[in-house]
């Protein structure tokens, strides 16, 4: 496991560096420099002053180098200076970061629940009326689009049955306690976070069935259904355990999907993450934020598929024990 | 007859191979395809859709580009089907037109994806080795970056036009067919009249595109086809979201953009609910079609 962890680990720095590199690249065909807008556009600088700090930052120079520079300041955790709010990238990011997390987190989460039960019932049921409806709801959950299930939503708890709040992320409400902040908070997540969910759930359902099929036709659970063991202990040790190990990896897959989809959902629900101030970043031409955008979420992706080879490694015995790589 | 029977009985006896033989030629696809009821009625539906699209003018009696500031959301009437957007423009028109636009950047995005996915793949299986390794770490960089994020903010910098949204949609989803494709190359590869091909001399390129890629094909068809369906999606939601293609061109996912707020989400559900259903239907026929392929040749195969 030790190998096989220190491989992956190595692989994660020249992926980082691909990333900072396309954002670069990216950042060179928006309109004004990215070493540019490092500078505070609050600091009232004589032209001279400001050539010094161009050359400082190494703007005169070659590509390669400009980039270099640039690198330097991300490590240092300067993202540049958002054209619009003019205050440091970092700073109008941050407070967006938390609000998508929990949406996507949940989203995942039920996700997974919901696709393994549901891959797990089409599998032991195979061919029965309930695997045949599962599928083609899954089909039907894939094909709708997010935002249209989103506007369905609105019309449904907005106005015909009010019982779930459709905007933001809190009631404009002062005096609740903490535990009802949280409750508060959660049942404003209900809808955005199971919406974005439909998707991962159609796909997870699909894979948790072939997984649980050929799991459930291989020799060992035969070995343990006639050794006398349990159906319980045959299926929830032995059976289970081994289909969810794709799972992790497709769900690691479907990330950057699911990340995409946050944006809509946050723009349908008026949920204060990320993806709106994508949107918003657009609307005002806001390059630096919009390139500390790309490169926070591909990172995000890329630590997360990480922790889902990390998590893979420690299921799997056979990469535990240093079988197969 | 009788002969006939034999020659099934004794050629099938050896099911494996057959079955490798038929499903690597394509032969015995549309047989197995046939019998798939949904994607019979995906093609139907398909159908249907190509129909209005093609026939446009002839099935609408407006110009969808039309503004009339007198005739402002009016409701579904007998002279306007589906009623009137916010410019006073007929939306049953703008669906039927709206189609047009939505099904060919997301056909030629596709189309470029494909050519780019399929050339990486096929070199990164049939090379392997160090041309192997910088490809498919390259692809997964690619995969790094969520595709919604940087779709939006390459048309954003390069312009939002027609052309721009399909190029960038190809050159940011082509990884999953990649690496399908590579897969199916590795195993291709090791095909005994791959290795006769090699041997009786011919050249690199030729084995890649007149043995293996034929081979290969059926796979890109079925990655293809549950491809369209993810790339509808994404080009309705970057139109949903007002940073695709501008308005007045109409596309499926634009026509929903007015419509997010309550009060036209209440009211004017003629305004949202039609192209939302022509996005839903659509995407459903493709997914129809393309599961029923890859049911028809091989059902293990994953895309990602």
């Amino acid at each position: 496991m030790g190998a096989y962890l220190i491989r992956r680990l190595a692989m994660f720095i020249p992926m980082l560096i691909g990333i900072t590199v396309i954002t670069f690249v990216i950042a060179n065909l928006a309109p004004g420099d990215p070493v540019t807008a490092l500078i505070s556009p609050e600091d009232q600088l004589r032209e001279e002053d400001l050539e010094r700090m161009r050359r400082a930052l190494g703007l005169d120079r070659p590509i390669p180098v400009r980039y270099l520079a640039w690198v330097r300041e991300l490590v240092t955790g300067n993202f540049g200076f958002s054209y619009y709010t003019k205050r440091p990238v970092i700073d109008t990011i941050t407070p967006r970061i938390l609000p998508t997390l929990e949406l996507t987190g949940i989203a995942l989460v039920l996700s997974l629940a919901v696709g393994v039960v549901f891959g797990t019932i089409s599998a032991l049921k195979q061919y029965s009326f309930w695997d045949y409806a599962l599928s083609v709801l899954s089909l039907v959950g894939l094909s709708i689009p997010t935002f249209f299930f989103g506007l369905v939503a609105l019309l449904i708890f907005g106005w015909l049955w009010p019982v779930l709040p459709v905007y933001g992320m809190q009631s404009f409400n002062e005096d609740l306690s903490l535990i009802g902040k949280i409750v508060d908070n959660l049942k404003h997540t209900i809808l955005p976070a199971s919406i974005l969910s439909i998707d991962l759930v159609a796909t997870n359902t699909r894979y948790a069935r072939t997984a649980m099929l050929e799991v459930l036709g291989s020799d060992y659970i035969r070995t343990a259904r006639s050794k006398g063991l349990s159906e319980r202990i045959v299926f929830g040790r032995h059976g289970l355990r081994n289909a969810l190990l794709p799972i992790i990896t497709i769900t690691s897959l479907r990330l950057p999907l699911l990340l995409g989809g946050a944006v809509v959902i946050e723009i349908v629900f008026s949920w204060p993450g990320l993806g709106q101030q994508l949107v918003d970043a657009i609307h005002w031409r806001d390059y630096p934020v919009l390139m500390a955008l790309v490169l926070f979420t591909s990172t995000l992706v890329l630590a997360s598929n990480l922790l889902a080879d990390v998590l893979y490694a420690y299921v799997d015995p056979r990469i535990r024990y240093g079988e197969a790589s | 007859m009788a002969l006939q029977q034999t020659i099934d009985r004794t050629t099938t006896r050896d099911t494996d191979t057959v079955d490798e033989i038929t499903r690597r030629s394509g032969r015995g696809l549309w047989r197995r395809f046939r019998r798939h009821r949904l994607s019979l009625i995906g093609m139907a539906i398909l159908g249907l859709i190509a129909f209005g699209s093609i026939f446009a003018p002839w099935i609408s009696f407006h110009d969808p580009n039309f503004i009339n500031l007198d005739k402002i959301k009016e409701a579904p009437s007998l002279t306007h089907y589906l009623g009137t957007d916010a410019a006073g423009s007929d939306v049953w028109a703008r669906l039927l037109y709206g189609s047009r636009i939505t099904l060919v950047i997301a056909a030629v995005g596709l189309l470029i994806g494909v050519v780019i996915g399929t050339l990486i793949g096929m070199l990164s299986g049939y090379y392997g080795g160090w041309i192997d390794n910088v490809l498919m770490r390259f692809t997964e960089l690619i995969m790094t970056f969520p595709t919604l994020f940087a779709l939006i903010i390459l048309v954003s910098i390069l312009g939002q036009t027609v052309f721009n949204i399909m190029w960038i949609m190809g050159i940011l989803g082509w990884t999953g067919i990649a690496r399908l494709v590579r897969g199916q190359v590795l195993a291709i590869r090791e095909m005994d009249y791959v290795a006769a091909a090699g041997a009786i001399g011919a050249s690199d390129r030729r084995i890649l595109f007149g043995h293996i890629l034929p081979a290969a094909m059926p796979y890109v068809a079925v990655a293809g086809t549950l491809g369209l369906a993810s790339f509808i999606l994404i080009e309705a939601a970057l139109n949903f979201l007002g940073l695709g293609v501008h308005i007045p061109t109409p596309t499926w996912g634009n026509m929903m953009k007015g419509a997010q707020n309550i009060h036209t989400i209440q009211n004017e559900p003629w305004l949202w609910v039609p192209p939302g259903l022509a996005i839903a239907l659509t995407v459903l026929a493709v997914n129809f079609v393309g599961d029923g392929l890859r049911d028809a040749l091989d059902p293990r195969i994953q895309i990602d």
